[in-house]
């Protein structure tokens, strides 16, 4: 067993990164990132990793060196928030459709404007179709994990692709927390040797992402498709090789007191440990209520999803980001997955904690009290509303 | 759920809430507690008011949420004693540790305590602080009395924390002033 340490959310990417000693680091600093970038840093300049660090000049900038580095071969990593990402954006898709296995922080961020610099998860939202590996984390722990995993199923030769890890600007990022590190070794011996070498080579040279239209795009863009659906197979292989290795066992979608339950309440990062703490005191009043999470929301798990839900009787999900004309992204994606299936539960949607609002424990236990009307009367079913906002 | 034994601190931008937060923190990982340390923030700039949270717990801790009724408020600018309304935050029975020159019943008297049953401790951490460092950085006083007035934390583990996170930071110089300045405060806080 390993002893607990102290690290901020923020820290405990950069410490990931730190133990995977990446080949090149670009990032450029943006609240509540900057942690990780000043952290990861900071452990270059003592030369506590061989890594280049690449001190670039915006966040498009940062996404183009770490795909030039990871095109060449190099293991490659960066980290942003909210417009950082945006800015990106286009070398996102780029390191994408490249079958780069980029991996990049994400500290969740409201997107501007009015200029907010709290956590909601407009920014990981906004890039669900970049084709990107996104994985939602709860606490510092699981970012830490996650981070090492999500190396291993970036690389793995039926993926390649890139994967964001994601966790709550300040409301992780920036809390202390008891996290459990690997040592350098273990860390090393999981990730393994690099095994994609790169495509641009001195003696090879060649150019990537040239011109591809209506002759072979389409195909190139299916093969994103293809590789996408076989994420979850490597993810079983990598979580339970994790936990074999390191006693720590993780699911696509962890269930919490579901055993039992007929209702459910379902929502993705922070928000579930206080999700969890309400469905404790409900279940000490009788009520047969339990959390699910996916930990994964690209690719988005739709057979787990099929296979779970039908259990319960009535389901609440929990959205902390907006898709304004339209239904949520996570309670929106779950009813497509739950089309046509018989006994579906009904389902309702929440809108929640935008721009940092706090969700606190009050807030989730009137939830819980419309989660049981819904299930006892279908009142609320297939319709969504906002949690804690003034009218 | 366990007890979780939540804090808030009141203090301003510069005067160390958040690292005193995380000291606290890091000392009682060693004593094998679950812990957390998070700051509010509004936009940050020296001199604004700010609030600092702790959650101490022998259980995982899973909330992620602000702290609204703590067990132990620690003021470290008293010239915010005005805005707290102890009386509605505080748990009943908790405690509150303010920095000030005022003595026990003084402070006592002048702050918003209603009919609230609750343990109040003065420590003039601004006092030490200015002897010690020559400044008015009181955080490292306050964990000093805060270590006597609890037991939650270990004196010498706080000194280890202190050397570990602040020495590259401040140099040698710096660091035993405040060690100092925490002996100073364990010593003086009236149990």
């Amino acid at each position: 067993m390993g002893k607990y340490i102290a690290l901020t959310g923020a820290e405990s990417a950069a410490f990931a990164m730190k133990q995977i000693n990446p080949d090149v680091v670009a990032a450029y600093p943006i609240t509540p990132q900057t942690p990780v970038a000043m952290k990861f840093s900071e452990y270059v300049a003592n030369g506590e990793v061989n890594t280049e660090y690449v001190t670039v000049e915006s966040e498009h900038s940062a996404m183009s060196a770490t795909v030039g580095a990871a095109a060449a071969g190099a293991r490659a990593m960066t980290a942003t928030a909210s417009n950082g990402l945006a800015l990106m954006w286009e070398i996102v898709y780029i390191a994408s459709s490249m079958r780069l296995p980029i991996l990049m922080a994400v500290v969740n961020r409201a997107l501007s404007g009015p200029i907010n610099i709290h956590g909601d998860h407009s920014d990981a939202m906004g890039a669900r179709d970049s084709g990107w590996i996104q994985i939602f984390n709860e606490n510092n722990q699981e970012v830490y994990d996650s981070f090492i995993m999500a190396l291993r199923i970036a690389e793995h030769p039926d993926v390649l692709t890139p994967a964001m890890v994601c966790q709550d600007g300040f409301i992780t990022s920036h809390s202390v927390e008891n996290v459990m590190p690997l040592t350098n070794e273990q860390v090393q011996k999981f990730i393994g040797k690099k095994k994609f070498k790169g495509l641009i080579t001195a003696d090879k040279p060649f150019t990537m992402g040239p011109l591809d239209l209506q002759d072979y795009y389409f195909e190139h863009k299916k093969q994103q498709h293809e590789a996408m659906k076989k994420v979850f197979a490597v993810v079983e292989e990598v979580q339970n090789e994790y936990a074999k290795e390191f006693g720590r066992k993780y699911s696509v979608i962890e269930e919490y007191r579901t055993e039992d339950a007929d209702t459910i309440i379902m929502g993705l990062n922070s928000v579930m440990g206080n999700v969890k703490t309400v469905v404790d005191s409900a279940r000490e009043k009788g009520i047969k209520i339990g959390a699910v999470k996916p930990r994964f929301f690209r690719p988005f798990p739709v057979d787990y999803l099929r296979d779970l839900l039908p259990k319960f009787k009535a389901v609440v999900v929990l959205d902390r980001s907006d898709s304004f004309g339209a239904m949520p992204p996570l309670y929106s994606e779950t009813l497509a997955a739950l089309y046509g299936i018989e006994n579906a539960p009904m389902i309702k949607g929440y809108i929640h904690g935008l721009g940092g609002r706090d969700t606190n424990l009050a807030m989730i236990e009137t939830v819980v009290d419309n989660l049981q009307k819904l299930k006892d009367t279908g009142e609320g079913n297939l319709t969504f509303e906002y949690l804690g906002v003034r009218e | 759920m366990g007890n979780v034994f939540e804090i808030t601190w009141y203090g301003r931008g510069g005067l160390g809430a958040k690292t005193g937060a995380i000291l606290l923190a890091d000392a009682a990982i060693t004593a094998d507690k679950f812990v957390q340390a998070f700051p509010e923030y509004g936009p940050e700039r020296m001199g604004a008011p700010l609030k600092v949270y702790n959650r101490i717990s022998d259980v995982e801790i899973r909330l992620h949420t602000a702290i609204t009724h703590p067990d132990f408020i620690i003021v470290i600018d008293p010239s915010l004693l005005q805005n707290i309304d102890f009386n509605e935050e505080l748990k009943d029975n908790g405690t509150i540790l303010i920095n000030t020159d005022n003595s026990v019943e003084e402070i006592r008297s002048k702050i918003k305590l209603g009919n609230k049953n609750a343990k109040v401790y003065a420590i003039d951490a601004t006092g030490i602080s200015v002897k010690v460092l020559g400044k008015n950085i009181p955080n490292i006083a306050i964990l000093g009395a805060f270590s006597k007035i609890t037991g939650l934390i270990e004196l010498e583990e706080v000194k280890k924390h202190i050397h570990e996170k602040l020495m590259t930071k401040y140099g040698k110089d710096i660091i035993n002033k405040n060690i100092e300045a925490l002996e100073a405060a364990y010593k003086e806080v009236e149990k």
